[in-house]
């Protein structure tokens, strides 16, 4: 008897909590470290179905990561970023060139790593603010074997107020400040430059059957 | 004998480096430089790079076969709890370089390992603890008590390093209490073994990984340099990076990038 009471409050209880909840839960909604766990979740979300769903071949997988590329990334940044010093003196042309053919290197270059995927799941653990316009989204990559993976994404809220990553930080290791030192060397070698650095590039893309 | 010599080789390396880098300020003037400059402190590259392909070459021709035929050979349980063998050895030297950094949880946390794996994990090939113990080593004590990291440095057979860990690695081997024990009972060798088989260990675990980094970059010893460095200021501050130690992404607005957007 008295079960049949308690159902049907607790059952109340739990229909107007729900509600009672959602105004915090919209209020946080508009914050940008909110905004920046949402952007990874679908990232995510579109990167595990993509890369499980069985009946899409490996090349409509390339394109659809192309598009994570393009539209969840900040490449034009990211490209300056890791030209480092050697932006400031390359031409507007050397510029241009060095953003597009750094876009193709990385779809490229991860492209390759699709074939690879066995399983793996993304757990999104919380985001902290780094400043007014970035926040730093914590993830931890788990997989069927081995050790968890420690995964940072750096997102970065652009000029016209959408939030892009603009850097993944594996385990304290920043893909970014890698990819810097890696081309600030390349290109401080006698003789090479900017223009020698976008051929090596290109050369690498090529390898590796990219455009 | 051997390890003498190559001990010694490791020293005069060292030396060789903080004179070279005691010869070399940056300038004061140049902003942009100075950060590149912090960044790869590398006054040696054109011996690193040396080095690095010899250690190349050396890792072609034994370590990575060796390993993944130690991969291939051993089911993961054997390997793990080859792992979990190195591990507890280590857990006394861990100790001290936690106790050296303060850490006193930590130190706590090494010596609860150490007695319940050695005496409930079968001399520790089994990690019943399991309190997650991380690596300490000389270099990061010294990191901690705020000793500046050096040079980069390539050595011979040992690999990336930079001056301030070759000589914490040197204080370590002969510090360890473990090793110690050994010379008292006539295994001169037991830190010789311990070494080469952890190496063995750790390249069993990364040749996907390894090899996917020289095929995605154009620079094979910048790229490891780097990823070194980073790797080991992770381990410094124990995974818990400061967020506002990340690179200045920011540019001034005006000076955007310039392509439009599609």
């Amino acid at each position: 008897m008295l079960r049949n009471k308690i159902l049907p409050v607790l059952f109340l209880i739990a229909c107007f909590s729900v509600p009672a909840m959602a105004p915090t839960d919209a209020r946080a909604e508009n914050t940008k470290e909110q905004g920046a766990i949402n952007l990874i979740k679908s990232i995510g979300n579109q990167a595990v179905q993509t890369l499980s769903n069985k009946s899409l071949s490996e090349k409509q997988k390339e394109q659809d990561f192309d598009k994570f590329l393009d539209t969840d990334f900040d490449m034009p940044l990211i490209a300056r970023f890791v030209l480092g010093r050697y932006w400031r003196s390359a031409t507007d042309a050397e510029r241009q060139e060095f953003q597009s053919v750094f876009r193709n290197y990385m779809v490229a270059s991860y492209s390759q790593r699709i074939g690879s995927y066995s399983g793996e799941n993304i757990k999104i653990n919380n985001a902290t603010s780094l400043n007014d316009k970035e926040s730093l989204v914590y993830t931890v990559i788990e997989r069927p074997q081995g050790p968890p993976i420690k995964l940072d994404w750096r997102v970065r809220k652009n000029g016209s107020g959408q939030q892009k990553v603009i850097d993944v930080i594996v385990e304290g290791v920043s893909m970014a400040q890698t990819q810097r030192s890696e081309f600030a060397t390349v290109a401080g070698k006698p003789g090479v430059g900017v223009p020698g650095l976008i051929k090596e590039l290109q050369a690498k893309t090529k390898a590796e059957g990219g455009s | 004998m051997k390890l003498s010599l190559i001990l010694k080789f490791v020293a005069a390396i060292g030396l060789l480096a903080l004179v070279a880098g005691c010869a070399k300020a940056p300038g004061e003037d140049a902003k942009p430089k100075q950060v590149m400059y912090q960044e790869v402190y590398d006054p040696l590259e054109p011996m690193n790079r040396y080095f690095f392909d010899v250690n190349y070459a050396l890792d072609a021709l034994f370590l990575k076969p060796v390993s993944e035929i130690y991969r291939g050979v051993l089911p993961l349980g054997v390997r793990d709890s080859v792992r979990n063998f190195l591990t507890n050895l280590s857990q006394p030297i861990y100790l001290i370089n936690n106790l050296l950094q303060g850490e006193v949880n930590k130190a706590g946390d090494n010596m609860g390992a150490f007695f319940i794996n050695t005496f409930m994990g079968v001399g520790g090939l089994f990690d019943v603890a399991q309190l997650n113990t991380s690596e300490e080593d000389m270099g990061q004590t010294f990191a901690v008590w705020g000793v500046p990291e050096g040079p980069y440095l390539v050595i011979p057979l040992l690999g990336p390093n930079t001056t301030r860990e070759a000589v914490g690695g040197v204080i370590d081997y002969f510090a360890d209490p473990v090793n110690e024990i050994a010379r008292k009972n006539d295994l001169d060798n037991l830190g010789i073994y311990r070494f080469v088989l952890s190496g063995i260990d750790a390249r069993s675990r990364s040749i996907e990984a390894l090899d996917e980094i020289e095929k995605n970059s154009i620079d094979f010893y910048a790229t490891i340099r780097s990823l070194y460095r980073q790797n080991r200021a992770n381990l410094i501050l124990n995974g818990k990076g400061n967020p506002a130690q990340l690179p200045d992404m920011t540019f001034d607005e005006d000076e955007a990038p310039q392509t439009k957007k599609n």
